[in-house]
């Protein structure tokens, strides 16, 4: 057995280990494990429930922690979103792990970054510590009442900032689940380095970075109205998110003849939506399929936020000019994905204009409809069909919800100059 | 006064009767003048009697159900002075007719000359019908992106064969209630118009929103088709062409015509959004053509931004909370 017999041969670097461990260890508890975390923080993480005042009972749950001071809870905004939406139906109120309850306030909101601060008139506990997210790939732990079955505690990775979600959100690969959004989610040492958010199951999910809890302190004092926050946020965001896309340059790709603006940020991700050729299809037809993944929760029902577009080319040498446009018709028909109800948003107004894209014609329509309670707040569909040319079709469709009319009408003037037709 | 007519209405047409007795008589007896069958009739029911001066008059006999006329009960003598009466016996109806009352021009058996042969021939009619298919098969070849097979092509046919017959049998029934007639012939031609007709339009309405840029003359047209040329073509036919009964072929017009034109109505209201109905959808000009024909020049990228920010921008704070 040569390899423990080697360790008193080498006194020197047993004596150094032992330093190292010397100086390290008052700075640097141990790890924790779940079991440690949730013994330590059980009592600062409270389930947050929206009320209907008139039946007392529970219209939904999420969960939250204590912040910055002792009576002040940190959670989600979706969480209280149905008291944002009807304050005169609902109220908020918490209950804690050992089941005391009572009614909250709430303080401040952060649409974008789904946060939002609520306020109790009693204590409730020591304000818990937050920091920044480990290196990808460390342990982190998830607390939160998942689907109202008491406090409990899941343990997963950091899987790092998501470019994607314009840095909104970190991956957390672990298990969260409904009713768990608002908790806190801890490193190794306890410390809180997010807010759960969202889940798309099978140990994939998202949470929001603390420092947007620390911006948003900074946004008191409290706002006239909720909802007019609201959407002047989202507002906000979507004018300055679209300025930083229009800002720089495009990458382009060629689709068959026409050179097509790609993924215009790190925000949206691409697809081939190509539908499967067959023998007897007498055209072809490609289509490339972008959307973001940074939209943001405005009720329930509704997710604003996303900018989808797509280029849809058909072509056909054995069809005629009519036969070949029945077809291009038939795809020309673009239609705004969206499940808002009269409630929410009033009927599309459109204009449809010929416009000249570098030399092309285009019938080119643009709908809008606003937000009825989300001021300025509106839906815009887009689509622009090439025409002039008997055995070919290039459509170009963009939808964008719940964003900001003139910037989108200036994003959508810059993607006409970047489709160009290759001659 | 001369001799009347007794019209007697039945399920298989009037039956006339020659009034030129002194009396004549009327009910189930088998010793009246006028032998009836519906059981609301009394043996006896009434009699129509010829007067000194010549003047006729109605008698009820009838102990039962007795005689309406104008929704009112006869109880004694009714003279006739002013003719055509209608009355009820029972749940009968009849008519006392002046010899002289014009009848229905006769309807041609096997028509030869003529614009409206094309409804009572049956070589028109199967020509039609077979323009309508040839029409039916272009258009759906024009749609068929892919090689012709029977799944993508001949199933659509079948279907607009099937369709064009249903729609004919049914027309050819509302005929036969509101005219007493079977008329396949007729009926044929008729709907084989309407599909072709149908068929032309939709490419006019394409036409039409491409050339103007805009859905507005297509849904007027399909405005005026639902709400006028369908009911005034098919009255022309029901009332014109076959002497259908002017009551029942204009209700026959409502119920047969009201849901289409209920759903062209709607779908015009809700392009200009004149009732307070949601739609989700967005409605714009789509329509494409391979000719390029239009009324609007082409403009410029900013042109179109300038265009639709006048045109349909959001008013700032244009919304329900903006007072809160």
């Amino acid at each position: 057995m040569p390899y423990p017999a080697q360790w008193p041969n080498h006194p020197v670097w047993l004596n150094i280990f032992a330093m190292l461990a010397l100086l390290i260890a008052p700075d640097a508890p141990a790890a924790l494990d779940s079991q440690g975390v949730f013994e330590r923080h059980e009592n600062a993480v409270f389930q947050i429930r929206v009320i209907h005042k008139e039946t007392g009972k529970k219209r939904s749950i999420g969960s939250g922690f204590i912040f910055n001071r002792s009576n002040r809870l940190a959670t989600n905004y979706h969480v209280v979103s149905d008291f944002i939406d009807k304050p005169e139906t609902y109220y908020l109120s918490y209950l804690s792990a050992d089941g005391v309850e009572g009614r909250l306030r709430l303080l401040a909101v952060d649409a974008v970054h789904d946060l939002a601060l609520v306020e109790s008139d009693v204590a409730l506990g020591a304000p818990l510590s937050i920091g920044e997210p480990p290196a990808k790939g460390a342990a982190l732990f998830a607390m939160g009442n998942p689907l109202d079955l008491g406090l409990t505690i899941a343990a997963g990775t950091n899987g790092g900032v998501l470019s994607q979600t314009d840095d909104s959100r970190i991956l957390f690969s672990g298990s969260l689940n409904p009713g768990m959004s608002g908790g806190p989610t801890f490193d190794d040492a306890g410390i809180v380095v997010g807010i759960n958010v969202a889940t798309t199951r099978n140990d994939i999910s998202f949470i929001v970075p603390t420092r947007y809890l620390e911006r948003l302190l900074a946004t008191q004092p409290q706002p006239a109205s909720f909802l007019d926050e609201v959407a002047r946020q989202i507002r906000d965001y979507q004018i300055s998110y679209l300025d930083r896309i229009k800002a720089v340059d495009w990458p382009s790709n060629k689709m068959r003849d026409m050179q097509i603006p790609a993924a215009i940020s790190p925000t949206i991700r691409c697809w081939d939506a190509s539908p499967k050729s067959r023998p007897e299809h007498l055209y072809r037809r490609y289509t490339v399929s972008c959307k973001n993944e940074n939209d943001i929760f405005l009720t329930q029902q509704l997710d604003v936020g996303k900018i989808l577009y797509e280029f849809i080319w058909v072509e056909s040498d054995k069809l005629g000019p009519l036969r070949f446009y029945r077809l291009y018709q038939a795809l020309n028909a673009s239609q705004f994905g969206s499940r808002a109800t009269e409630d929410d948003v009033k009927q599309f107004r459109c204009t449809t204009r010929f416009v000249n894209v570098n030399g092309m014609d285009f019938k080119t329509t643009l709908c809008a409809r606003s937000y009825k309670r989300y001021s300025n707040l509106s839906d815009i569909l887009f689509t622009a069909a090439m025409v002039g040319k008997k055995d070919t079709g290039f459509i170009f469709n963009l939808d964008l919800s719940g964003s900001d009319f003139t910037a989108a009408t200036h994003l959508i003037a810059r993607f006409l100059k970047e489709i160009r037709w290759q001659h | 006064m001369a001799a009347l007519i007794l019209e007697i209405s039945g399920r298989h047409g009037p039956q006339y009767h020659r009034v030129d007795k002194a009396i004549v008589r009327v009910g189930r007896a088998l010793d009246n003048d006028v032998i009836l069958t519906d059981p609301a009739i009394s043996p006896y029911h009434f009699a129509i009697r010829r007067g000194q001066d010549g003047t006729y008059s109605l008698q009820s006999l009838a102990d039962e159900n007795g005689i309406r006329c104008n929704s009112k009960r006869i109880t004694e003598s009714l003279p006739l002075s002013q003719l055509p009466m209608a009355f009820e016996a029972g749940r009968t109806r009849a008519r006392i007719l002046d010899p002289s009352h014009p009848v229905a021009p006769t309807r041609m058996i096997g028509c030869h000359n003529g614009k409206l042969c094309l409804f009572g021939n049956r070589g028109w009619a199967l020509a039609l019908f077979v323009l309508l298919f040839v029409l039916s098969a272009f258009d759906n070849y024009l749609s068929t992106p892919q090689l012709l097979t029977w799944e993508s092509f001949g199933e659509d046919q079948l279907i607009i064969i099937l369709t064009a017959l249903s729609l004919s049998l049914g027309l050819t029934i509302v005929n036969r209630v509101t005219s007493q007639r079977w008329d396949y012939a007729g009926s044929l031609s008729f709907v084989g118009l309407i599909l072709i007709a149908a068929i032309l339009l939709d490419q006019l309405n394409l036409f039409m929103d491409y050339y103007f840029t805009s859905q507005t003359p297509g849904l007027l047209i399909n405005l005026v088709w639902h709400l006028l040329i369908m009911p005034m073509a098919l009255a022309w036919f029901l009332i014109r062409l076959n002497h259908g009964s002017t009551g029942t072929s204009i209700l026959s017009i409502i119920i047969l015509l009201t849901p289409a034109a209920y759903i062209q109505t709607n779908e015009t209201a809700n392009y200009y959004g004149l009732f307070d109905t949601f739609d989700n959808k967005a409605h714009y000009s789509d329509a494409l053509s391979p000719w390029d024909i239009r009324r609007q020049r082409t403009i410029s990228i900013d042109s179109f931004v300038d265009s639709v920010t006048n045109t349909i921008a959001p008013k700032q704070m244009d919304t329900d909370n903006s007072d809160l």
